[in-house]
């Protein structure tokens, strides 16, 4: 249980979704980098090494799944730990983003300790 | 001063800053390291160089031309950086003090060791340890502890020259020009 | 995992407000989009641009929606986001009817945004109908697809009425495991929180070192466990994997086999020899349990918490293994700092490789970086757990303390305290003990009120006051909970106007008001004991809690008490950092302090007003350290800002660029620079060279302007 803080890269086109999952990141001691679309996340993953990237799926200009792939065939990020947030209830969506390469899902809505659960499952 | 050096024959190592020529005891010198980059240390005074890595240990060094308010170079070939050992409050340290050359290493008869004149400077008497007389020249030993810890300039040069001047003057030996 | 501590979410419920805000303006705007999408559609039925944007919006509004209460919108655009799903996917055409009805819900969004879940009896009707009249509609929509709906990944909640039961999980991953980034570790260590559990890793179809092929996945496991946990919890713990993975999930017996040495032998066994378990043999190790357990002892664990001494043994038909007790050995502390030298060393020359195995592409090289990298992380902690002292050794003081000064003051106080083997470093222990003086003097001083109005408010004539120090993550926190009267936050807000702290007409939250108490100068005390009032206050317990990198957190409900958090790191000698440069030079911000990384252009920095720029619609007060430092060389044309904190406030700390994370070894910098009180230290980073490790408190209080100062 001993982690040091880690950076996570979160990814949702609603600011308020933004806000919240920052919130509940920072104070379970992560550094968070917030961005709105994928495109707008790339920017992250230039400088600074990412311990975790949370995404949602459907976003403007690059999406969740277009994100995933890209990331998966950079050499650096081959084995970064992906979360996806999904609303669909749907198994298809989350299977989709599996194939992309996201290594588990958070289903929307959800509580802080939801979400830190899920993310103790990929990153310690 | 408690510096007890036991041995009637002492080695100093010497070193030049600008035109004059110093001599410290050798057994202060730990290492002598090349020049290399320096982690500078913000809003610390200029002559307070910075921080360089010591086999894991960090070490501040001292620019010794601008310690002793002389003209700050740009370091060149022979520069090179003595790290010394430097008891101060009871406490001994290590600092490293960038210098333009060494010079050499010489052996000097304690008991040939002149005290440093007092002459009025109040800098005098703490900043040299003794002088010693080569030749055709004067060098002096300087005062690591005093010298490398105190966080002012040392205004040595006309002190040094003044001293050097009334050394020769009262010994009958030649002296300099 | 599951313990009854304070999490940090806590924090969460108190910005849930402002949260709440701020996705109604976003609702607003999506709804806004959502009708102008719809009548665009109306126009052109083919927009996919449109269709998406339809989507997105009833994406947002359900996700976002039962995030923060609205639970409501949730459910009611459930169905809607389903069908444009299908609508964007082209399994499904725009329609008229379709159109007409999603116009219908933005009304009634607009009404739900409006009242939130508490929507009159007429809207709730409104609302149920309408929910259940698109339900259909959908449904009928769908009907050739078949929807499968899943429940999502609820976790089963621990259920301390279970019984425990001991299980075996076979684990046995595909070899391309890795490649989705998962790590079967992290899922193990999850199942080690579960109960006492043993993972033994099979090794035998790791081939050769010359053949190994480091993206593979080779072991796979097979773990014991006894835990109060469902098999769904403990299937659930998989499910990212499940896919990729055999797991197999078996009861082996009911109550804690752990407590069988010759369950622990067998295993030690199974672990040393390579073996698979034998059944056969697991159940003779169970029914010879049973036998000598008729009935299973239901032990009582009902005493006080955190007093571990006192336990009673409850067990007594069994003998007590003695040999659990721990064996000990002194050691002098020179040899302990010697060894921690050494490791430190050892961590600053594996950062070293790992940067030089970086940068050589190096398969092998690469694998055995990381091996010896896990190797000397364990190194450290174990070094460094011996160097660790519990915090139960400075407690005495703090009983004397209250017995003496509740005397002195004609009250009656109680000290509790709890987590007395929680272990911290010897160094903090030293530093922490003069500042939980005085806050425990402040409690029985100012919070534990005189036994007769204890009475008189209906409390119980002695006070309590908690003490407790526990693990969160790598800190150490450090409670002291009193159920005096709290801090009365108008007394010091008066007190604060009157000594010129704050301006009369600033308008604070209770919050706020309570954050005084660490303003320099203040007290509330009606009068000036010789106890507290005068000496050191709140201010200066800040600073040296802030001088071990540390925080203070406190909280007060009138009449209820005062809860103070001290938030300390485990070690002050190794430090998590984020690595900045300006120039040439790299520095180091600890992490602790660190909140986001923002990218800024110069022209921003050169026109911000009052050095305050809007971050995220915050007004950050700025740093350029390049400035403060006195640095020349070129500025970047884009800069990079940590935002920090500092006390309650966040502050912006302008850097050329932000390298990243790393962990250092912090060594002194000396006399030389001890004026220098913004630079904590320095440390040799991976490549050899000096990274000055920055004080960020000391940083900001030395350059804030002064006026910023004073309302800080």
């Amino acid at each position: 249980m001993n982690q040091e803080k880690r950076t996570v890269v979160f990814v949702d086109d609603s600011a308020s979704m933004r806000e919240a999952v920052g919130c509940i990141l920072q104070q379970n001691g992560y550094t968070v980098l917030k961005a709105g679309d994928g495109q707008d996340s790339l920017k992250y993953f230039e400088g600074t090494p990412v311990d975790l990237l949370i995404t949602d799926l459907h976003m403007p200009r690059m999406n969740g799944i277009e994100l995933i792939q890209t990331l998966r065939n950079s050499s650096r990020y081959r084995y970064l730990p992906i979360l996806v947030l999904t609303t669909e209830a749907q198994v298809a969506q989350k299977m989709e983003a599996k194939r992309a390469g996201a290594t588990g899902w958070q289903v929307k809505p959800f509580t802080p300790e939801n979400l830190m659960a899920v993310i103790r499952r990929v990153i310690h | 001063m408690n510096m007890n050096y036991n041995s009637s024959n002492q080695s100093y190592l010497t070193f030049q800053l600008a035109n004059e020529i110093f001599a410290i005891h050798a057994g202060r010198v730990i290492k002598i390291l090349e020049m290399q980059k320096i982690t500078e240390v913000p809003r610390a005074p200029s002559f307070m160089k910075g921080v360089i890595n010591l086999r894991g240990d960090v070490l501040p060094v001292i620019d010794a031309r601008e310690k002793f308010g002389m003209m700050a170079t740009a370091y060149g070939q022979r520069t090179c950086i003595l790290v010394l050992t430097v008891t101060s409050e009871n406490e001994t340290l290590q600092v490293g003090a960038i210098v333009d050359a060494v010079l050499d290493v010489v052996k000097y008869p304690d008991d040939q060791i002149k005290k440093a004149p007092a002459l009025g400077s109040r800098y005098s008497s703490e900043v040299v340890a003794g002088v010693m007389k080569t030749e055709d020249d004067f060098i002096i030993i300087l005062n690591v502890d005093h010298v490398f810890s105190t966080d002012e300039i040392i205004s040595l040069n006309e002190n040094m020259q003044s001293q050097t001047e009334n050394l020769s003057a009262s010994s009958q030996t030649k002296s300099k020009q | 995992m599951n313990q009854a501590v304070e999490s940090p979410n806590d924090q969460f419920a108190i910005d849930m407000v402002m949260l709440k805000q701020k996705f109604t303006e976003e609702a607003h705007e999506l709804i806004n989009d959502l009708e102008n999408a719809i009548l665009l559609l109306e126009k052109n039925a083919g927009d996919t641009q449109q269709i998406e944007a339809v989507f997105r919006a009833m994406h947002t509004l359900k996700g976002s929606g039962g995030m923060f209460g609205y639970h409501k919108i949730s459910e009611f655009t459930h169905d809607l986001e389903t069908i444009y799903d299908f609508v964007r996917n082209g399994d499904i055409t725009v329609t008229k009817p379709l159109l007409d009805i999603t116009l219908q819900a933005v009304d009634h969004l607009k009404i739900l945004i409006k009242y939130g879940d508490d929507i009159d009896e007429q809207n709730t009707k409104n609302h149920h109908q309408f929910t259940e009249s698109i339900r259909v509609f959908v449904q009928k929509q769908l009907a050739p697809f078949d929807s499968q709906s899943d429940a999502g990944t609820d976790r089963a909640a621990l259920n301390d009425s279970n019984p425990i039961i001991t299980w075996r999980i076979l684990f046995k991953p595909q070899i391309d495991l890795f490649r989705n980034g998962s790590n079967p570790l992290y899922l193990i260590d999850e199942l080690h929180t579960y109960g006492n559990a043993v993972s033994i890793p099979h090794t035998r179809a790791v081939p050769d070192l010359s053949e190994i092929d480091t993206e593979k996945c080779y072991l796979w496991w097979e773990i014991f466990i006894a835990t109060r946990q469902s098999k769904e919890a403990l299937n659930d713990v998989f499910i990212f994997v499940e896919d990729d993975s055999y797991i197999e999930v078996t009861k082996i017996g009911d109550g804690d086999l752990f407590d069988e040495s010759r369950f622990r032998e067998y295993l030690d066994k199974l672990w040393n020899e390579q073996l698979q378990v034998d059944i056969n043999e697991l159940e003779k190790i169970v029914q010879s349990r049973n036998a000598l357990h008729q009935p299973a002892p239901a032990v009582s664990h009902s005493v006080a918490e955190g007093d571990e001494e006192t336990k009673p043994s409850a067990d007594n038909n069994s003998a007590v293994t003695t040999d659990e007790k721990l064996s000990s050995i002194r050691v002098a502390t020179p040899k302990i700092d010697s060894l921690m030298n050494l490791v430190s060393e050892l961590v600053t020359l594996q950062a070293r490789l790992s940067g030089y195995a970086g940068q050589h592409d190096d398969d092998g090289l690469t694998a055995l970086t990381e091996n010896l990298s896990t190797l000397s992380k364990q190194l450290r902690e174990a070094a460094f757990s011996i160097s660790l002292v519990p915090f139960g050794s400075i407690t005495t003081r703090f009983q004397r303390l209250v017995r003496d000064l509740s005397d002195n003051l004609n009250k009656k106080t109680n000290l509790v305290v709890e987590g007395q083997n929680t272990e911290l470093d010897k160094t903090i222990v030293e530093r922490i003990a003069d500042p939980l003086m005085h806050i425990i003097r402040n409690c029985i001083d100012h919070g534990i009120e005189s036994p007769e109005e204890r009475v008189r408010n209906g409390k119980s004539e002695t006070g309590t006051i908690h003490l407790r120090a526990l693990h969160v993550g790598n800190t150490i926190h450090i409670e002291v909970n009193d159920d005096g009267a709290g801090i009365d936050a108008d007394a010091l807000m008066r007190k604060a106007i009157e000594r010129k702290v704050i301006l009369a007409n600033v308008a604070l939250t209770h919050e706020q008001k309570i954050q005084l108490i660490f303003s320099p100068g203040l007290t509330t005390a009606r009068s000036v004991t010789d106890v507290s009032g005068r000496g050191v206050g709140m201010d200066v317990v800040q600073q040296r809690v802030a001088g071990l990198r540390g925080e203070i957190r406190i909280k007060s409900q009138p009449g209820a008490g005062t809860r103070i958090t001290l938030v300390v790191p485990l070690t002050l000698s190794i430090i998590d950092g984020m690595h900045v440069r300006i120039g040439e030079v790299s520095y180091i911000i600890p992490i602790n302090a660190v909140q986001q990384i923002h990218s800024v252009q110069m022209q921003n920095l050169r026109n911000a007003f009052d050095n305050v720029l809007a971050i995220e619609g915050e007004q950050v007060p700025f740093f350029w350290l390049r400035k403060h430092f006195g640095l020349d060389s070129t500025t970047p044309e884009r800069c990079e800002m940590v935002t920090v904190r500092y006390g309650r406030q966040q502050a912006g700390l302008v850097v050329d660029k932000v390298m990243g994370e790393v962990q250092v070894v912090l060594k002194p910098l000396g006399r030389a620079y001890r004026q220098q009180k913004f630079i904590s230290g320095a440390t040799v980073m991976g490549d050899g060279t000096v990274a000055l490790v920055l004080d960020t408190n000391e940083i900001i209080s030395r350059f804030l302007p002064q006026k910023l100062a004073t309302d800080k």
